[in-house]
């Protein structure tokens, strides 16, 4: 999974049956400091997001599952994201030490 | 699978049901050394490891194995956090 911002939406009328009906939105994938990381993407929604909501969003063939018609869809939307807590920006100096040490 | 850091965590009241009562925890991937190394990703850890910011840990991103551990076949559940490391030794 990873962060993403919703950027627009894809309509498309001809498409694969089992799409009939679901939302389509463009998602810029985003790092941990909410910055632009990646191609912009398509990807189903499932938690009613709309344009410029930061959610993150599930990749590959389980994405599908997001969606009872298991369409083939490989990027879907699966939650919103109200805080970030980042408690360890840097790694922990003696945790390193004492794992990675006399290498 | 990978080594990481899990950074922190995210609050997330609209999601998906499958992620009630899981964390969501920030991983940053890191190399043999301990150094960071690429983009942060999003995990959820198993209930054996129990890991929480600040661990170092291996995750695994195969949607098989995080459906196996956290839910059932039909949930959208991609990476989960397996193992919390001790010890790396090079041979």
């Amino acid at each position: 999974m990873r962060f993403a911002r919703v950027v627009g939406t894809v309509v498309a009328t001809i498409k694969d049956p089992k799409l009939h009906g679901e939302k389509l939105l463009l998602i810029q994938p985003l790092d941990d400091k909410l910055k632009e990381s990646g191609d912009i993407i398509a990807a189903i929604d499932v938690v009613s997001a709309g344009p410029g909501d930061i959610v993150y969003y599930t990749l590959s063939r389980e994405a599908a599952f997001a969606l009872k018609s298991v369409p083939p869809v490989d990027a879907a939307i699966t939650g919103f994201v109200d805080t970030v807590n980042i408690e360890w920006e840097k790694v922990d100096e003696d945790l390193r030490k004492k794992v990675f040490e006399n290498n | 699978m990978k080594l990481g850091r899990v950074k922190g965590n995210v609050v997330s009241t609209i999601k998906h049901p499958c992620f009630n009562n899981h964390r969501v925890l920030i991983v940053q991937p890191i190399d043999q050394y301990g150094n960071d190394e690429g983009v942060a990703i999003l995990s959820i850890p198993c209930d054996e490891t129990d890991a929480g910011p600040g661990d170092i840990v291996i995750y695994s991103q195969d949607g098989k194995s995080a459906q196996e551990l956290l839910g059932t076949k039909d949930d959208p559940l991609h990476s989960v956090i397996i193992g919390i490391v001790d010890k790396v030794t090079k041979k």
